[in-house]
């Protein structure tokens, strides 16, 4: 089973997630796959890592453009390498190779719900907190203070909003896309791994009484 | 498109091997167009006169801002179906052609509405003349008319391009070209339909009305994965705003280079008359078949440079710059050539009025000037795209045509004597202030990348 979790920052999702992977002894992949993206094109991982879940929105590539450089406007089509549009399509083969190489493991954000959306079984979970949860677990975890981690909090989640909406068109954190939403300021982290973790048992008891 | 996004071939076959490769098929596609710009002007210059060749100067940066709000949807949307294709979602991608097929509607009729309710004002303020003026009204009228099936054409084109049928998209850009050679003197030599300067607009517009009609054929053929029907038209905000957000900065920079021309074209009436005006699009022409060899080499070298770049390899980003720093040399050089030894030759192509081919031959050595060493400057512009610097690029692609030329143009004429060779000048000189602008910024890159690659 393939369990895709997206999270808003500070909810406690990667945590969540190690807790599920540790139960079923699955690997997570998260800033792995910058590492196997690296990899697989030969790019260096630094390129990866400055387009990681953010699509360039400042004025500066609005007017100029940074983001229509990927040269598919061109004769041949091929255009830069290291434009964002060929990093995800990199990335996003990186996971629907893993997909096919695990039957069993954890993909977190980086539009892997929408990525492998035709694979059959596949579970995507979201993740979410209260404001006041995420600021203090994030000022905690970064050691800044509660109103640097609220802007930053602000900032990281509008950059996953734009750059989810752009390379899927669909909208993050829409619950039509996902299989479970659940804030985890209910029942903490603990709980809420717990929580789905129940809701993956049921699913596979679900799936066996069908078939 | 199920490919793979970046080849790793970039990073190991020979540069040359690579350049050659990835070029050819962009210069195939620059010369095309650039034959069609010539041959137009040709038929119109040796069948109706030298002051139908001025009247067609001011319709050119009119012209190319429609083209530049056209490639505003073309880009954007090709650029997302692309992501969506990639993605193997032809759901999405086909909502956006839907969408933009009716956007190219919308901004091709908005566009010839506004544009033809103040035609006059436009082309009197785009260089034309009184004694011109009726040229360039009698041709623009009948490309406006046609302006929808110019915007659905072209944004077609770089829809198949990025739908994985680039063939294709060059196919229907030849047959455009050859039909227009072909129709352009039937409608306007008397011998022929005998329609003068309108015969030439209407043929470059049927000639794209025959392509569009074959590009439609593939785009409605349900075999083919994206493909036009029902229920993709409706538009919608997300997607509209996005295509827009994309395609906005080639349109601005478009839009750029037909503000350079259109202060040209001022300078030139101002100071001189309706002969130099025809002359400089003339000019431009001519240069335009060179440049257009150097972007062709551009396009081809960007995915080599940024993947090696990406991929470390300096040695190889190295190699390839100075490859295509050689080629483009060779075809500026070649341009030099033809403008400085044999200028009336290429004036001869558009003319056989002797006040204009001096008039062109004047103006076409003194920009010509500096050519040798343009083309490292365009290679250079392009290369700092191609590794991810946009800012360097942007810089020195506005350097050449606009940041220098606009103040020179401004300035020049107010000392020189006569003061029309102050507007000539002013063009060498813009172009030597930027190479030396480029080689400098080039110059700090690569002790760069020397000192990356004696870590």
């Amino acid at each position: 089973m393939i369990i895709t979790i997206s999270r808003q920052l500070g909810s406690g999702g990667r945590s969540a997630s190690r807790i599920i992977a540790e139960h079923y002894g699955i690997n997570v992949y998260d800033k792995k796959l910058i590492e196997l993206a690296a990899q697989e094109s030969g790019l260096h991982r630094q390129f990866f890592e400055q387009a990681d879940e953010k699509v360039s929105r400042s004025f500066r590539s609005f007017l100029f453009g940074s983001r229509s450089a990927s040269g598919h406007g061109t004769a041949t089509g091929a255009g830069s390498p290291l434009s964002g549009d060929a990093l995800f399509k990199v990335q996003s083969d990186v996971i629907r190779d893993i997909a096919q190489r695990e039957p069993s493991c954890i993909i977190l954000g980086r539009c892997a719900d929408y990525i492998l959306r035709d694979v059959p079984g596949l579970i995507s979970i979201f993740i979410t907190a209260d404001l006041d949860d995420r600021v203090r677990r994030y000022a905690k975890h970064d050691k800044i203070s509660d109103a640097e981690a609220q802007s930053l909090i602000e900032k990281g989640d509008a950059r996953r909003a734009s750059y989810y909406n752009y390379y899927t068109q669909r909208k993050w954190g829409d619950a039509a896309h996902y299989d479970l939403c659940i804030n985890s300021s209910r029942l903490g982290i603990e709980g809420t791994a717990e929580q789905i973790i129940r809701f993956v048992e049921s699913l596979s008891a679900a799936q066996e009484r069908n078939s | 498109m199920t490919g793979k996004a970046v080849p790793t071939e970039l990073g190991t076959e020979k540069i040359s091997k690579l350049l050659a490769k990835y070029a050819i098929p962009s210069i195939v596609a620059m010369i095309a167009s650039s034959i069609y710009n010539i041959v137009d002007s040709a038929y119109i210059g040796h069948g109706i006169g030298p002051m139908a060749l001025s009247g067609l100067a001011p319709t050119f940066p009119l012209m190319n801002i429609s083209a530049a709000f056209g490639a505003m949807v073309g880009v954007g949307a090709s650029t997302m179906i692309s992501v969506r294709l990639g993605q193997k979602d032809y759901r999405s991608a086909q909502q956006i052609l839907g969408n933009a097929f009716v956007m190219n509607i919308l901004v091709g009729v908005v566009l010839a509405v506004v544009t033809l309710s103040f035609l006059d004002p436009i082309l009197l303020f785009f260089g034309a003349s009184e004694n011109t003026l009726s040229y360039a009204r009698e041709y623009m009228v009948w490309i406006l008319l046609g302006n929808v099936f110019t915007h659905l054409y072209f944004g077609f084109n770089a829809i198949l391009r990025s739908a994985g049928h680039p063939d294709k998209a060059m196919k229907a850009t030849i047959l455009t070209v050859v039909l227009n050679c072909i129709l352009d003197p039937l409608f306007i030599f008397p011998w022929g339909l005998n329609m003068g300067i309108r015969g030439a607009a209407i043929a470059t517009i049927l000639s794209q009305c025959v392509s569009l009609t074959w590009q439609m054929r593939i785009l409605t053929n349900k075999n083919e994965l994206l493909h036009l029907h029902r229920g993709i038209y409706r538009l919608e905000g997300r997607i509209v705003r996005e295509i827009l957000s994309i395609g906005i900065s080639p349109c601005l920079m478009n839009l750029a280079a037909c503000t350079v021309v259109i202060f040209i074209n001022r300078a030139l009436l101002s100071y001189g008359d309706d002969y130099a005006v025809g002359a400089f699009s003339v000019i431009h022409k001519v240069s335009f078949v060179f440049v257009t060899l150097v972007m062709g080499l551009n396009q081809g070298m960007q995915p080599i440079a940024g993947y090696n770049y990406g991929a470390e390899r300096y040695d190889r980003v190295i190699r390839v710059l100075k490859l295509t720093i050689l080629w483009a040399t060779v075809a500026m050089t070649l341009g030099f050539v033809v403008c400085e030894f044999m200028p009336r030759y290429a004036a001869l192509v558009f003319t056989t009025d002797e006040q204009m081919l001096r008039e062109i031959v004047r103006g076409m050595r003194i920009n010509a000037y500096i050519f040798p060493l343009i083309g490292s400057q365009m290679v250079i512009g392009n290369f700092f795209q191609a590794i991810a610097k946009p800012w360097k690029a942007i810089f020195l692609s506005l350097s050449r045509q606009f940041l220098f030329l606009i103040p020179f143009l401004l300035w020049f004429p107010t000392f020189w004597k006569p003061a029309l060779d102050g507007v000539w000048f002013s063009m060498p000189a813009s172009d030597l202030v930027s190479c030396i602008t480029g080689f400098i910024l080039l110059a700090v890159q690569l002790k760069k990348f020397r000192k990356l690659i004696n870590q």
